[in-house]
């Protein structure tokens, strides 16, 4: 079972629980020194794009435990690393700043361009490799839009490289430029490699490639330029496992948090290209250390664009080979037409546009070209924090980098536009409501507590009739909590700890739950942390569990009986596997209700020793009883991933919910009686 | 326990280092950063480069080498030629060689087939990237096992025999790209055909079944000089796996007997594909229509082995290559295709045609008819493989399997 519960004591080092304390002298920590080994012994690792999309499509690489992410502080925050750089999760950006991005110059400004070497063979945008005369130790790549889509696909790359940096990412700066080719030379010592091998590049090679891109009227060619980075290029990295070369790399990256969380960011941006082979390593000294930089790379095929056409209406639907969808097309002569097919891509508008909706944008149901065990792994709580960044970016903010992208056609700007601040709403919707959205708990030095709510402020959902805040004194040493006073109602953010509590308490947590009619996920509380300080209370943790199928929107309700199974309406969430097709869900129903019911459900088992470290303090929910019986049916049903029912009773009663997505039926989910069912009927 | 600081920045290697050492599980972490830094410094010890497997070994060299291209098409050297000889001549394959600079392209290549086909050509094609262009070619090549059935649509399978052809041509052809969609252009050869008795064990050699009159040209065969003219226009979206648009040719060719006044003809060719998608593409109606008429000069012959046929893997795919041949020769295909997924595309199909002496004797009411199912995997860049299950011909089922799309 997905008991987030039971991964609270996860943090980023599996060190045994005795022997160490809940909470360091550093937490929360905010920068993860991963610099500071030499990474010079590293050795360039490019990879297959063929196998690339084998092993992702074929194999289940990586390890699919539904663990937290590894790599989180304990204010479930991702630190500063040479993955990731905290921006606008971290402090306000104007939309100026997001626009400028990582761009070293706010124009790039190269009257003359020297060839000096042809693009690697593979890549689809046609291109050339070319230096400033005046600055010939700069590298660029320029690279031309389809002819069909002018401005299209480098639109996208300028306006991907600004999302992504602003979202924390290394990206690497492109610029749009206006390339006469009068003024194009081509250097002596330029070479393009091809099927032969390397030769001199020469002026019919530039012939070819202009003649695969879209020409402005006045015979120039529109085309981006990406700055060659400084350092070393070591190829890619994979969206699982680690750099066996990097002794910094020790968190498997289908566990590190901004890897999963890039799955909202690609929903967001139709970064249907996002996988290993679109991103980069690069070997960099810099303050007297060699390590390696983790870039993403290429969004010439985000938003509407495929790079040389525009994207297919698969994109973002579907991946490319889906063994359901191939079956039920193959055997049906293709009168079996998938919703996505019905698709209308905007055909009054400018071809810079490509294809790219909002309306038929289901967040927690979009897909890459191919998935990949970080994206897989991406549970509720990931899916949040990224959601949090997505709807940070201000509908002025949007529209600036749109803008950044220079389309000729105002309807191009203002299409975009609008369907990103739209793609952001749903995510804001699907994400930031499917777990509780407390976020930024503060306790001041009188005890006074205030905290925030992500998804009201998001204005995504409306102020909870009450929140539930439970206090306890912490034992960090012993991971214990002791109540204090019980649980408390309140219907602002903010409440007061009780004065016992504070007096002699080195720790301090507080439970806040939240009940909302509409969002029974948020009585999943949230549990903050506190240490005491000379200057007051500083919070150092955050623990944010969540019942993966109370926030995919699955309703509990209660006297249903295996044999009376009923469906219930529920919306697809985060975490259930995109690939988890009608006929697995079907045997997953069957599969989860025949575990439960050998096991004749938990009938008061549940016990904080036997399951986890957390004694409940606050009374109201514990780890499900139900972890293992999930984990067994998890195995049977081979993809669905064990999620948690949490139960506030003893008792069980064995009976089994089967869920209904729709057509589709999502998956199954043990019933319990009392709380859990008294939440389930305010949700109703 | 050894400890590997960053040799670039000693003074901080040295520092860390030694807060790692200290933090050693001998003695308990003192901080979040100590433990994480412990796990790496423990890392240092096992750092290996990563290897790749052998399927990502071969997959990657594939790739990065263009390796397929470099073997079957590369823009210089040696490289293998695999088929191109003629339908029903089997597997071929032979070693070729090309040299070429930005502006020209001479190509060498030779190929022999399991059935003994064999084919030696030389192409010259100047300039590459021009509006006009130019080609010159010389070609020697033998098909020891032709297959021939008579004349005309009413031909019968048990008739069956079949013919060596030998041929040698040389020639050259120029033309103009008026537009992006459109080329014109013309051509000129010497055609050099000879007939000889089929090696086909299977099957009596032509000569023992038909004779002049059945087979015109059976008995002598003169050299030809091809003259030909053409207009092309191409509208697809995409040129090797279309998915709308359209093709549309238009060309006459004369044959000229040069030896015994006998067997010189003109012919007028119309062949018309029309990709018509539906659900963006990813369901597609594609028609095709075939013309071939010939008209020999009075008095002479069109050669039967210089007749269109009808049969095989790219017209009507329930009867055998060759099946019916004539002089004038009509075609009528359709395709519904569907997209299974990206890399694999079902078709049912539907061919009709018929073939007659004189051009009003094409009677559309008696088409000769198959339909089926194929497979076609493949990418947007062509098809790869291509299954087509063809019956209704009468003449049995037939399994298809090329490495190309139909049309």
């Amino acid at each position: 079972m997905l008991l987030a519960s039971a991964s609270m004591a996860i943090v980023s080092v599996s060190a045994p629980r005795a022997a160490a304390p809940r909470f360091y002298a550093d937490d929360p920590v905010t920068v993860d020194a991963d610099m500071q080994f030499d990474a010079s012994g590293a050795r360039p690792l490019d990879l297959s794009e063929y196998y690339d999309f084998l092993e992702n499509t074929f194999a289940s690489r990586g390890d699919r435990t539904p663990i937290r992410a590894l790599n989180v502080n304990t204010l479930e925050e991702v630190p500063d690393s040479s993955w990731f750089t905290n921006r606008i999760g971290r402090r306000p950006m104007s939309a100026q700043e997001i626009v400028r991005g990582p761009d070293r110059v706010e124009r790039l400004e190269i009257e003359k361009w020297l060839i000096v070497r042809g693009k690697s063979p593979g890549g689809l945008q046609p291109g050339f490799l070319a230096v400033d005369p005046a600055n010939p130790s700069q590298l660029y790549q320029l690279e031309v839009d389809p002819p069909a889509n002018p401005e299209m696909a480098t639109g996208a790359e300028v306006i991907g490289t600004a999302f992504y940096h602003a979202l924390g990412y290394n990206v690497v700066d492109v610029y749009l430029v206006d390339v006469d080719p009068k003024r194009i030379t081509i250097s002596d010592k330029a070479t393009i490699r091809d099927a032969s091998g390397r030769r001199r590049f020469v002026q019919a090679d530039l012939d070819a490639i202009l003649e695969q891109g879209a020409r402005l009227r006045d015979g120039r060619y529109r085309m981006s330029a990406g700055r060659f980075v400084e350092g070393e290029g070591l190829g890619n990295f994979k969206y699982y496992g680690t750099r066996p070369d990097d002794p910094n790399d020790i968190h498997p990256h289908e566990h590190r948090r901004e890897l999963r969380a890039n799955r909202v960011f690609a929903a967001w941006l139709n970064h249907d290209d996002s996988r290993a082979v679109n991103t980069l390593d690069m070997l960099v000294t810099a303050a007297g250390r060699t390590f390696i930089r983790h870039y993403m790379f290429d969004f010439g095929s985000i938003l509407g664009s495929a790079t040389r056409f525009a994207d297919s209406p698969r994109s973002g639907h579907e991946y490319l080979l889906e063994r359901g969808s191939s079956l039920a097309a193959l055997l049906s002569l293709g009168l079996h037409v998938p919703p996505w097919l019905r698709r209308t891509c905007p055909d009054d508008l400018p071809p810079a546009v490509g294809c790219i909706d909002a309306e038929t944008f289901e967040p927690a149901r979009w897909k890459p070209e191919y998935p990949n065990a970080a994206f897989d792994n991406m549970r509720p709580d990931d899916a949040f924090w990224g959601a949090r960044l997505v709807a940070a970016f201000s509908d002025e903010a949007i529209r600036a980098v749109v803008e950044k992208a220079r389309f000729s056609d105002r309807r191009a700007t203002d299409y975009l536009t609008d369907v990103l601040i739209e793609r952001r709403d749903r995510i804001a919707r699907a994400w930031l409501t499917a777990v509780n959205p407390v976020v930024n708990p503060r306790l001041s030095s009188e005890g006074t507590l205030t905290f925030r709510n992500a998804a009201v402020e998001a204005r995504v959902a409306t102020h909870p009739a009450k929140y539930a805040v439970a206090w306890s004194r912490f034992d960090n040493a012993a991971g214990t909590h002791e109540s204090i006073a019980g649980e408390r109602e309140v219907t602002a953010t903010r409440a007061e700890a009780p004065g016992e509590l504070l007096s002699g308490s080195e720790y301090i947590a507080a439970t806040i739950r939240a009940s909302h009619p509409e969002h029974p996920a948020w009585a999943q509380p949230v549990v903050a942390y506190f240490r005491r300080s000379p200057t007051g209370w500083t919070t150092v943790g955050l623990d944010r569990p969540f019942d993966e199928l109370r926030s995919a929107g699955v309703l509990y309700l209660g006297g249903f009986t295996p044999r009376a199974a009923r469906v219930v309406a529920g919306q697809p969430g985060p975490g259930l596997h995109p690939g988890f097709g009608p006929v697995r869900r079907a045997k997953f129903v069957v599969a989860a209700g025949l575990v439960l019911l050998a096991r004749d459900c938990c009938r008061g088992h549940c016990s904080s020793a036997r399951h986890g470290r957390h004694a409940p303090a606050w009374g109201a929910a514990e780890p499900s009883c139900h972890h293992d019986a999930w984990r067994a049916g998890s195995r049977r049903a081979g993809q669905c991933r064990p999620a948690p029912v949490s139960s506030a009773g003893r008792q069980c009663d064995g009976a089994v919910v089967a869920v209904w997505d729709g057509p589709r039926a999502l998956c199954a989910g043990g019933l319990h009686r009392s709380p859990s069912v008294e939440l389930a009927r305010d949700g109703r | 326990m050894s400890c590997t600081p960053n040799t670039r920045a000693p003074v901080l290697g040295l520092a860390v280092c030694l807060a790692t050492l200290a933090s050693h599980p001998a003695a308990a972490q003192q901080t979040r950063a100590e433990q994480v830094q412990q796990q790496r410094q423990e890392k240092t010890t096992r750092l290996q480069p990563y290897t790749r497997s052998r399927v990502e070994s071969f997959l990657f060299t594939l790739e990065d080498t263009l390796l397929l291209e470099r073997v079957f098409n590369p823009p210089r050297g040696a490289f293998l030629r695999v088929g191109g000889l003629a339908e029903g001549a089997g597997f071929g394959a032979g070693p070729a060689y090309r040299a070429s600079t930005p502006e020209r392209v001479f190509t060498i290549s030779s190929a022999i087939s399991t059935r003994g086909y064999w084919l030696a050509e030389a192409t010259f094609v100047t300039p590459r990237r021009s509006r006009w262009f130019a080609e010159l070619r010389g070609r020697r090549r033998e098909l020891p096992q032709e297959d021939f059935f008579g004349l005309g649509p009413h031909s019968t399978s048990n008739s069956r025999t079949n013919f060596a052809l030998r041929d040698t041509a040389l020639g050259g052809a120029a033309g103009m790209r008026i537009a992006s969609w459109m080329t014109a252009g013309g051509g000129l050869e010497h055609l050099a055909p000879r007939v000889g008795r089929g090696t086909d064990g299977q099957f009596p050699s032509s000569d023992r079944l038909f004779v002049e009159a059945t087979a015109p040209g059976l008995s002598v065969q003169p050299d030809f000089l091809r003259v030909e003219s053409f207009v092309r226009i191409e509208s697809t979206d995409q040129p090797l796996n279309p998915r709308s648009g359209g093709r549309y040719l238009i060309s006459y060719q004369r044959y000229d007997d040069r030896d015994f006044d006998r067997y010189s003809f003109d012919r007028w060719e119309i062949d018309v594909q029309q990709f018509v998608p539906f659900l963006h593409g990813h369901r597609m109606l594609v028609l095709r229509g075939f013309l071939s008429t010939s008209d020999p000069r009075a008095t002479h012959e069109v050669p039967f082995y210089l007749q269109p046929t009808l049969g095989g893997a790219y017209s009507l795919r329930g009867f055998r290559a060759y099946r019916f041949r004539d002089r004038n020769l009509l075609l009528l295909q359709a395709e519904y295709r569907w997209e299974v997924n990206p890399f694999v595309t079902g078709a049912l199909f539907y061919d009709a045609g018929t073939v007659a002496a004189r051009r009003g004797d094409l009677d559309v009411t008696d088409l000769k008819r198959d339909y089926g199912f194929g497979l076609r995997l493949g990418s947007a860049a062509g098809v790869a493989l291509r299954m087509d299950i063809a019956a209704g011909s009468g003449e049995g089922a037939r399994l298809v399997v090329r490495f190309d799309d139909v049309f």
